[in-house]
C-alpha cells in the first residue's frame, strides 16, 4: 500500500460520526476550508496585489517588497478627533500612567505607530506577520506605509525594510504590541537569521493606559470596542479580522489579491485609531473635564492615579468631577479618596464634611468615615471624648468589620482613654 | 534522627524465628538469598573540577563507583550513555558530574533535564540544587512544567542553564516557542532522559518524536547535543535508548555500588477455604510481617497494588503502631492524589528516619529519593518482573542484612509466580518497545515540526518518506510548497491537539467538607480513578481518615465528603463491554472472520460492596448511578465459527476457557507485532453483536450480558453460538494500529499457536494463556485444538 493510502485509510478513513471527538480534531487539522467562512466569493480574472493597491516595489538586499503607503494631513478627522491633535497634547501622561522610564522622553514626531496582521493569533513559530503597517508624522501630515509579504519567500525581504524603517525612529505606540506584535516580530527576525532591532526600541503599548482608564467604563478594552464607544469611529464596511488568517492563506494558494486587498484598509485603520486613541489617553490624563469623559469612572481612577504620584490638586478635581458624575456604587469610594485628597492638602474642614456626609449616607460601606474622624479629633482637635464616641461608632459596623480592623480599633480605643484619662490629671 | 536506634530489631533474627514458627514456616513459598556485593570504587578523575571535588567531599563523596567513573569517562568522550543500575546506586550523579563539571569549565553550557513526572522533577531539582550550592557557583537550574508561574517563567528562557521539564512541556510549551528559548537551544550539549524505561509503547513513540523535533531545533541553531539516560532494569535498555534518541549509545549496566546481603522471600498465605481455593488476607499478611520490623525500629516499606489497598493497610499498621506506641505518625501512606506538600514531607521524613513505616503505591518505585531502607514488603505481585526488582530494590542499605518479601494474593497470577519462583528469578525482565513511526503519531509531530520550522526538500523525519507526506499534507492545505521550503499554513497551533499520553480528561477534586460548607481539598483523583472511588457512599480513604463521599459533582469534577467512623471500607463492582459501531473491512482467512473497525468500549460502575475492616466479610452492597465511561476507538476483532467449534470435542463452557486461553496470548503477542506496550492494547471475549461477554474476576469467570442492567446469562440459550476476541486501541481515537493487527492476521494467529504449544508448562501459566486456577486446568488444551483446527482449515471450506 502507499503512503497515501494508507494515510488516508489511517487518518481521513471510513470514520462515523461518532468519533466527534476526534474527526472535530482531525477536521479542525485536515480541513481549513471548514473554518474558512470568508464570505462571497468572487467570480471573474484574479489579480494581482499591485492592481488593486496603490503602492511600489522596494528593493532590499533580500529582493523586493510591496510596499503600499498613503498620506493624511494633520487636519484629517478620525472619528470625533484629527489626527494632527496628537502633537498638542502634553507628553508627560506617557510616563505617568505606564511608570516606564524610557518613556519620559517620547516624542509622537519621532514615534512608530505600529500593527501586524498575521496568520494567526496561537503564537509560536508557525505564526507569520504577513503585513506590517507603520504610521509616522512628517512633513506636516501623517504617513502609512503598509509592507506586504506576497508569500513565504519574500519574508527576508520584508524583515529587512522593516528593520530600516524602525531604525529612523526612537519610540513605537503599539495597541497590545507588548504581548503579540513585538514578541511575533521578533521570532521572525531570528527564524530569518536577522538581528531584532525591536528590544531597543521603548514601546508604548496603549492597552495598558487604555485598561487602566477604561477597565469599569467600557465591557471590554479591545481596540473595536474603544473605537465605537470612546472615540466615535466608524470602520463602516470592514472585514472581521478573524478572517484575515484564511484570506492572507488563500492569497498564497492562487495568487488573487481581491480579498486580501481589504486587509490594507483594515490595517490602516488600526493605525489611525492608535493616534487617536494615544490622544484621548492624554487629553483625559492632563485635563479631565476637557477630556469629557462620558462616565465618572475614569475620573475616579486618574484620580487615583493622580494620588498615587502625589499630584493632589489634580487628583482632587478630577474625583470631585466624579463625584458628580458617576452612578451611586462608585460614591462610597468616590467620598473617601475625594476625602484623603483634602486631608493630604490640608482641607480639613472640606473632609471633615465629606466623613461626616459619608456617616449620614444610607449606603454606608464601612467604618471609614468613622475611623477618619475619630484620628482627627485624636491628633488634630484633641477632642478625645469626641474620638472615643466615633470608635464607639465605629464598633456598630460590625457587619464590615475585619479581624485586624477591630484590632487596630481596640488599640485606638485603649490609647485614647490613657490619653483622656492623662488629659483628666493634668486639668486636676 | 531514628527513634529506635537503641532497640533496633535484628532482620536476621526475625526471619530465623519465622522459619521456626509452625504459623509461618509452611508459608514460605521460597527463600533465595542474594549474596552481598562488594562495591567496586574508582577515584576521582583529575579533570574533575576542585570545586565540584570539594562540594562532594561535603557530602562524604571522596571516591565514586565504578559504573558512575565510567559514564564520566564515556560522556567526556562525546558519547550518548545509558546507565542501568538498580535504585539507589548513586545514578544521578552520573548525569550531574559531568554536567555540573564542564559548567564550572565553561559557563555557557546548558542542559536540558526529562523526567517522566512532575514529582520526579521536582525532587531532582532539590538534589542537584544542593549540590550546586555545596559547589558555590551560580548555576541557573530551574523546573520549567505546567506549575511554572507565568511571570517566572521569562526568567528561566533567559537565565536558564539547566532547565528540568518534562516530555509533554517540551512538547507543547517550548520546542514551538523556540525562538524565546534562543539562548538555551544555541548552547545546548546535554540532553538528560531518567526514568528511560517509562518510555514505552505509544508514550515511547511520541517521545522518539519528540526527541527528533527537539534535534531538529538544536540543528537550526548550531547545537549538537549529547544524550546521557538512565534506565531501570529492562531487557533491551540499549536497544529502548537508541530507538529513542535514534543514535548509538553506550551502554553501563557493571553495577559498582555496594549491597548488602539480601533474604528474598516468597510469603503464601495459608489456605482458609480448600474447596473454593481461598487463601488468607494478603493485606492481614503485610500487615503482621512488617509490624514487628516497624515496631523495632527498622525502616520498613510496603508496596501495595492499589491506593485503595494502599489507605486499607496504611490504617491497620497506624492502628496497631498507635496502640503499641501511641504515635500514629511513625507509620504514613503515600500515592498519587495526596498534595504535593504532603508528599514531599513525607519523603523528607524517610530520608532522616522519622518515618518507620510507608505503605505506598508503585509511585515509590521510581526513581524519587527516599533513601535505602531496610525491609520491603510487596503486597501483590506488581505484574511484571521488572516492578518487583524495582520494589525490592528499596529494601537494602550498603552494609548488613536487608530483606524482601513478595505476598500472593488469591489470583492466578500470583499464585502461579508463588509456586514458580524459578519462572521470577531466572527469567529476564519484560523488553521496552516503541514504534516511532507509527503513522498517526508520525504524522502529527510531522506538523508539529512543519509548524516550528519550515521543512526544506530532502530533509528526512522518521522512517517514512516525509516528502510523500508533506505532499500529502499540501493537498490537506496544511502546508505550502514553496521554493524549496514546505511552510505551515494554518491558524492553529498543532502541539495542542496532539497528547503525549491517553487519559487527558480533568481530574475530581476531593472536598472535606466536614467543617465548613465550602471545606476543603485533601486530595486529587484522575478521572478513571473516580468512577471506582468517589460514588455516592463509597468510603474515601486518605491519609488513613476515613470519609464518606455526600454528594458527586461530576459536571463540574468535585466530589464532597465528610469524615466518617465506618468501619468498613467499599470497593467498586465494575463491568466493560465491547459494541462494534461499524466495520471498515473484513475477510475470511485462517478458518475464522477477522475484521477491524470502530466500536464503543464501555466501562459501568454497577454498585459496590461494603468490606468490613479485619474480618473482610461482606457486610452489605449499594447500587451506584454513574454515566458509564465510553470510549470509541478502534479496534480488530475475530470470530470463530460455529463450523470450527464444531470440530472440537468441548462444551461451550470449556469453549469460553480457550477462548480466553487464546485471547490472553493474543494480545501478547499483537503487542509484539505492533512493538507497543501490552498496556496500550486492551482485550475482551465475547459475542460479536454484543449480546453476551465472558468476564474474569476475582469470584471466578463468568458469561453476562448488559442492556439496562447486568446479568448472569446461560450459555446453552445463545444461538449461534460464535465468540469473537476484541482487541482494541486502549486510546480515545485509536491509535492506528487495528488496520495492522487486521493486516497480520495469519501471522499473528500462527505465532500465538507457537507461543502456546511451545510453552515449556504443563497446563498454562503466564506465558501463554495465562496462570491456571483462573482458567482452568484445560485451558492450554483446548486453546491449541481451536488453533490447530483454524489455522488447518482451508479457506475455501470456511
Amino acid at each position: 500500500m502507499r503512503i497515501r493510502d494508507k494515510l488516508d485509510s489511517q487518518v481521513l478513513g471510513r470514520r462515523t460520526a461518532v468519533l466527534s471527538d476526534l474527526r472535530r480534531r482531525l477536521d479542525r487539522l485536515m480541513d481549513p476550508k471548514k473554518a474558512r467562512a470568508t464570505g462571497e466569493g468572487y467570480a471573474g480574472d484574479a489579480k494581482p496585489i499591485e492592481e488593486l493597491v496603490e503602492g511600489e516595489f522596494v528593493t532590499t538586499p533580500f529582493g523586493e517588497v510591496f510596499v503600499a503607503m498613503e498620506t493624511y494631513g494633520s487636519a484629517h478627522r478620525h472619528g470625533g478627533t484629527l489626527l494632527g491633535e496628537l502633537l498638542e497634547v502634553p507628553h508627560y501622561p506617557a510616563h505617568l500612567i505606564t511608570k516606564d522610564a524610557r518613556l519620559k522622553g517620547i516624542d509622537f514626531n519621532r514615534t512608530l505607530f505600529l500593527d501586524t496582521e498575521t496568520t494567526g493569533l496561537a503564537g509560536g513559530t508557525g505564526t507569520y506577520a504577513f503585513m506590517v503597517g507603520v504610521g509616522s508624522f512628517r512633513g506636516g501630515g501623517f504617513t502609512v506605509q503598509q509592507l506586504f509579504m506576497r508569500n513565504h519567500s519574500e519574508e527576508r525581504a520584508f524583515l529587512s525594510l522593516l528593520d530600516g524603517l524602525l531604525n529612523g525612529h526612537d519610540f513605537l505606540v503599539t495597541f497590545n504590541g507588548k504581548n503579540f506584535d513585538v514578541p511575533l516580530l521578533e521570532t521572525r527576525f531570528i527564524l530569518s537569521r536577522l538581528r531584532s532591532p525591536l528590544a531597543d526600541k521603548p514601546n508604548y503599548d496603549l492597552l495598558f493606559p487604555s485598561r487602566r482608564i477604561w477597565r469599569k467604563a467600557y465591557p471590554s478594552c479591545r481596540l473595536t470596542t474603544l473605537e465605537a464607544q470612546l472615540l466615535d469611529i466608524d470602520r463602516g464596511n470592514d472585514i472581521p479580522s478573524e478572517w484575515i488568517p484564511s484570506l492572507y492563506f488563500d492569497f498564497v494558494r492562487t495568487g488573487d489579491a481581491r480579498k486580501i486587498s481589504r486587509v490594507f484598509h483594515h490595517n490602516r485603520m488600526d493605525i489611525l485609531s492608535m493616534v487617536i486613541l494615544a490622544h484621548r489617553i492624554h487629553l483625559t490624563c492632563h485635563d479631565p473635564s476637557a477630556a469629557n469623559p462620558r462616565s465618572g469612572v475614569e475620573g475616579l481612577v486618574l484620580g487615583k492615579l493622580f494620588m498615587e504620584h502625589g499630584l493632589m490638586e489634580k487628583a482632587t478635581s478630577c474625583l470631585e468631577g466624579a463625584l458628580r458624575r458617576c452612578d451611586e456604587p462608585l460614591w462610597w469610594e468616590a467620598m473617601r479618596l475625594l476625602s484623603l485628597a483634602y486631608k493630604r492638602r490640608g482641607l480639613w474642614e472640606r473632609s471633615v464634611a465629606l466623613w461626616e456626609d459619608m456617616i449620614s449616607w444610607d449606603g454606608k460601606q464601612g467604618c471609614f468615615p468613622y475611623v477618619e474622624l475619630a484620628k482627627y479629633y485624636e491628633h488634630r482637635a484633641k477632642e478625645y471624648s469626641r474620638a472615643l464616641e466615633m470608635v464607639r461608632r465605629a464598633f456598630e459596623m460590625v457587619d464590615f468589620l475585619s479581624f485586624p480592623e477591630r484590632k487596630a480599633l481596640l488599640h485606638r480605643q485603649r490609647r485614647i482613654m490613657r490619653k483622656e484619662e492623662r488629659a483628666r490629671i493634668r486639668i486636676t | 534522627m531514628n527513634h529506635f536506634e537503641v532497640s533496633r530489631v535484628d532482620i536476621q533474627e526475625i526471619v530465623e524465628g519465622w522459619t521456626s514458627s509452625k504459623d509461618i514456616a509452611p508459608c514460605i513459598a521460597h527463600m533465595e538469598r542474594l549474596e552481598a556485593r562488594r562495591g567496586e570504587y574508582v577515584p576521582l578523575p583529575d579533570f574533575i573540577d576542585g570545586r565540584l571535588a570539594g562540594a562532594l567531599e561535603k557530602r562524604g563523596i571522596k571516591q565514586l563507583f565504578s559504573h558512575q567513573g565510567m559514564a564520566l569517562e564515556a560522556v567526556r568522550g562525546g558519547k550518548n550513555v545509558v546507565v542501568v543500575t538498580p535504585t539507589a546506586s548513586g545514578k544521578t550523579l552520573c548525569y550531574n558530574l559531568p554536567i555540573l563539571n564542564d559548567k564550572l569549565k565553561d559557563p555557557s553550557v546548558k542542559a536540558i533535564y526529562l523526567f517522566p513526572t512532575k514529582a520526579l522533577s521536582q525532587d531532582q531539582m532539590a538534589e542537584l540544587q544542593e549540590l550546586i550550592d555545596a559547589a558555590g557557583e551560580p548555576v541557573g537550574t530551574f523546573t520549567y512544567d505546567g506549575d511554572t508561574p507565568g511571570d517566572a517563567r521569562k526568567a528561566i528562557r533567559a537565565h536558564g542553564d539547566i532547565v528540568i521539564t518534562n516530555p509533554d512541556m517540551l512538547h507543547t510549551g517550548i520546542l514551538p516557542h523556540h525562538t524565546k528559548w534562543i539562548k538555551l537551544f544555541q548552547n545546548l550539549k546535554y540532553i538528560v532522559i531518567d526514568e528511560l524505561h517509562s518510555y514505552r509503547g505509544v508514550f515511547g513513540s511520541h517521545m522518539t518524536n519528540v526527541l527528533r523535533r527537539l534535534k531538529r531545533i538544536c540543528d537550526f541553531y548550531g547545537s549538537r547535543p549529547q544524550f546521557i539516560c538512565c534506565s531501570a532494569t529492562i531487557a533491551n535498555p540499549r536497544e529502548l535508548a537508541e530507538r529513542l534518541i535514534e543514535g548509538s549509545v553506550e551502554l553501563i549496566d557493571k553495577n559498582g555500588a555496594p549491597s548488602s546481603e539480601k533474604l528474598f522471600l516468597f510469603y503464601n498465605p495459608p489456605v482458609v477455604n480448600r474447596e473454593l481455593g481461598i487463601r488468607g488476607s494478603y493485606l492481614g499478611a503485610a500487615r503482621n510481617l512488617s509490624y514487628p520490623f516497624i515496631d523495632g525500629g527498622v525502616q520498613t516499606i510496603v508496596f501495595a497494588t492499589s491506593r485503595l489497598n494502599v489507605e486499607v493497610l496504611t490504617k491497620y499498621l497506624k492502628d496497631r503502631v498507635e496502640r503499641e506506641k501511641g504515635d500514629r505518625d511513625f507509620v504514613r501512606g503515600y500515592r498519587g492524589g495526596y498534595l504535593p506538600q504532603v508528599r514531599r514531607e513525607i519523603e523528607k521524613g524517610l530520608r532522616d528516619g522519622e518515618v518507620l513505616g510507608v505503605v505506598s503505591t508503585n509511585a515509590l518505585e521510581l526513581g524519587i529519593d527516599i533513601g535505602r531502607l531496610d525491609v520491603c514488603v510487596i503486597a501483590g505481585y506488581p505484574g511484571t518482573i521488572a516492578s518487583t526488582w524495582q520494589q525490592a530494590g528499596r529494601a537494602g542499605r550498603r552494609s548488613g542484612l536487608s530483606l524482601a518479601v513478595l505476598i500472593g494474593r488469591s489470583l492466578p497470577l500470583d499464585q502461579f509466580i508463588m509456586e514458580n519462583p524459578d519462572y521470577f528469578f531466572e527469567r529476564s525482565p519484560e523488553h521496552g518497545l516503541i514504534n516511532p513511526d507509527n503513522l498517526l503519531i508520525l504524522l502529527s509531530h510531522i506538523k508539529c515540526a512543519a509548524f516550528e520550522l519550515p521543512f526544506k526538500d530532502g530533509e528526512s523525519f522518521g522512517g517514512e518518506s516525509l516528502h510523500e507526506i508533506l505532499q500529502y499534507l499540501e493537498e490537506k492545505g496544511v502546508v505550502h510548497h514553496l521554493g524549496d521550503r514546505w511552510h505551515w499554513m494554518q491558524d492553529s497551533y498543532p502541539a495542542d491537539g496532539i497528547s503525549l499520553r491517553s487519559v487527558s480528561e480533568e481530574n475530581f477534586l476531593v472536598i472535606d467538607s466536614t467543617e465548613s460548607a465550602q471545606g476543603r481539598v485533601i486530595a486529587e483523583v484522575d478521572f478513571v480513578g473516580a468512577h471506582t472511588a468517589l460514588y455516592e457512599g463509597a468510603i474515601y480513604i486518605c491519609e488513613s481518615e476515613l470519609y464518606q463521599v455526600e454528594r458527586l459533582d461530576y459536571e463540574n469534577r468535585k466530589a464532597f465528603v465528610k469524615r466518617s467512623r465506618a468501619d468498613y471500607y467499599t470497593d467498586a463492582v465494575s463491568y466493560t463491554d465491547v459494541s462494534i459501531l461499524e466495520e471498515f473491512e473484513g475477510k475470511r482467512e485462517c478458518g475464522t472472520s477477522a475484521e477491524h473497525g470502530e466500536v464503543t468500549v464501555s466501562t459501568k460502575v454497577v454498585g459496590f460492596k461494603k468490606i468490613k475492616f479485619y474480618t473482610s466479610e461482606n457486610v452489605g452492597y449499594g447500587k451506584v448511578q454513574l454515566p458509564d465511561q465510553q470510549m470509541h476507538t478502534t479496534s480488530y476483532w475475530l470470530t470463530f465459527p460455529q463450523g470450527i467449534l464444531d470440530e472440537v470435542p468441548f462444551n461451550r463452557w470449556e469453549l469460553i476457557d480457550g477462548m480466553l486461553g487464546i485471547a490472553y496470548a493474543l494480545h501478547y503477542v499483537a503487542s509484539l507485532h505492533l512493538m507497543c506496550d501490552i498496556n496500550d492494547l486492551q482485550r475482551c471475549v465475547g459475542d460479536r453483536g454484543a449480546r453476551w461477554f465472558a468476564r474474569l474476576s476475582r469470584e471466578g469467570r463468568g458469561v453476562y450480558k448488559s442492556s439496562a442492567g447486568v446479568e448472569e446469562v446461560s450459555l446453552e440459550g445463545i444461538d449461534p453460538f460464535e465468540p469473537t476476541i476484541f482487541i482494541y486501541d486502549n486510546y480515545p481515537g485509536g491509535v492506528g494500529f487495528s488496520p495492522q493487527l487486521f493486516d497480520g492476521h495469519r501471522e499473528i494467529l500462527e505465532n500465538t499457536l507457537k507461543l502456546i504449544s511451545r510453552c515449556g508448562c504443563r497446563s498454562g501459566c503466564p506465558s501463554c494463556v495465562g496462570p491456571t486456577g483462573q482458567l482452568g486446568t484445560k485451558s492450554k488444551e483446548i486453546a491449541v485444538s481451536l488453533l490447530e483446527k483454524a489455522l488447518e482449515t482451508d479457506e475455501d471450506k470456511g
